[in-house]
C-alpha cells in the first residue's frame, strides 16, 4: 500500500496520509464545491489502511477554514477512524489544530470532538 | 426598455445601492472561483482583518454553493425572460459589513421544507443553533446535488442575524426564491 499525497489547490487541502508512519494530515483550506469527489480517494486509501493500520495513527486536521459539504466528509472519515480504532489493530487519536484566536475552528473541533468515540484533542497553533 | 444602455446610470444606481458585484446568469465553478478571487483581492484591498475575511467568505461560500447546487434550469419551462435567472448580489454596507442576497428558481414542492427550515433557523439563540447544527451534521446525508444540507444552518451561525427570504410564486411549478445574509 502506498502513500497518499494529493497537492493543495485554491480550494483544496493537502493531504498527507502515510502508510508506514500512521500520521495523517489534512492542511489547509476546503472549500469544493464536489467535496464527495474531491474526499473520495481519501475514503478509499483509508479503507484499505483499515486492513493493515500503523501501530499508532494520529489524524492532523490544521484547516483554515472549510465548507458544509466538506464538514460532513470530514465526519465521514472520523467515523472511519472510529471503526478502526475499535478494530484494536491500532491506537487513532486526532489532533485539531486551530489558530489562538479563531473561535469558529476551535467551536467546530468541539462539535466533531461531541460527535465521535476517539481521542480528540484540540490544540492551538499561534 | 433601455435603448440607450447608459453604464453611468447603471452603476450610479449600484453605487447608491451599495452593490459591489451583482451577477445574473448561470452559476458555474469558474464562475464562483473568479468571485472568489475578486472578492478576496478587494477585501485586500480594503486591509480587512483576516478574522473578519475569514467570516465573510464561509459566509459567501455557502451562499453561493447554495445556489450552485439548488439552481433549477428553466430552460423551455417558462416564458421568455423569466428563465434562467439565478444571480446575487454583495453589497458593501457600510465600512465593515456586508450583505449577500442569491436568488433561484427552486421547485414548488420544496418551499415548504425550506421556509419551514429557515423559521426554524430564525427563532433559536446562537446557542440552541450551534446545537441545531451539531446534531443535523450528526444525522446529515449527501442530497443528489451533493449539498449536505447544512448551509442555512451555517450561515445563521456565522451570520449572527436573521435570515430575510422572499418565496416569489412564478407558476404551477416553479417559485423564485430570495435569500439575504448579512455579514456583520
Amino acid at each position: 500500500m502506498s502513500n497518499l499525497i494529493i497537492d493543495d489547490s485554491i480550494k483544496t487541502p493537502l493531504v498527507s496520509f502515510g502508510f508506514s508512519t500512521g500520521i495523517l494530515e489534512i492542511k489547509g483550506k476546503s472549500i469544493p464545491e464536489n467535496s464527495v469527489e474531491f474526499y473520495k480517494p481519501v475514503f478509499e486509501w483509508l479503507d484499505n489502511y483499515s486492513q493493515s493500520p500503523a501501530p499508532q495513527t494520529e489524524m492532523k486536521v490544521c484547516l483554515e477554514y472549510f465548507n458544509t459539504s466538506s464538514s460532513k466528509c470530514l465526519l465521514d472519515i472520523f467515523r472511519r477512524l472510529e471503526t478502526i480504532n475499535l478494530s484494536g489493530k491500532t491506537k487513532v487519536i486526532v489532533s485539531w489544530f486551530y489558530e489562538t484566536d479563531d473561535e469558529d475552528m476551535m467551536e467546530a473541533g468541539e462539535d466533531y470532538q461531541a460527535l465521535v468515540k476517539i481521542p480528540f484533542e484540540l490544540k492551538s497553533t499561534i | 426598455m433601455m435603448s440607450n444602455p447608459s453604464a453611468y446610470k447603471l452603476l450610479h444606481q449600484m453605487d447608491a445601492d451599495h452593490v459591489i458585484l451583482a451577477y445574473n446568469g448561470n452559476i458555474s465553478t469558474e464562475l464562483l472561483d473568479a468571485v472568489y478571487s475578486m472578492l478576496d483581492k478587494y477585501l485586500e484591498g480594503k486591509k480587512t482583518e483576516l478574522d473578519k475575511k475569514k467570516k465573510i467568505f464561509q459566509i459567501l461560500i455557502e451562499a453561493l454553493q447554495n445556489i450552485f447546487h439548488h439552481q433549477v434550469s428553466l430552460t423551455g419551462d417558462v416564458e421568455g425572460d423569466k428563465a434562467g435567472i439565478t444571480g446575487f448580489i454583495i453589497k458593501s454596507i457600510d465600512e465593515n459589513s456586508y450583505s449577500i442576497t442569491t436568488g433561484n428558481y427552486i421547485l414548488v414542492n420544496n418551499v415548504e421544507k425550506l421556509k419551514e427550515k429557515i423559521d426554524h433557523v430564525n427563532s433559536l439563540t446562537p446557542e440552541n443553533l450551534r446545537i441545531y447544527y451539531q446534531q443535523s451534521l450528526g444525522k446529515s446525508e449527501f442530497s443528489e446535488k451533493g449539498g449536505a444540507g447544512l448551509g442555512i444552518i451555517e450561515m445563521a451561525k456565522k451570520s449572527g442575524k436573521k435570515l430575510d427570504y422572499e418565496f416569489t410564486p412564478i407558476d404551477e411549478k416553479h417559485s423564485f426564491f430570495s435569500l439575504s445574509v448579512s455579514i456583520p
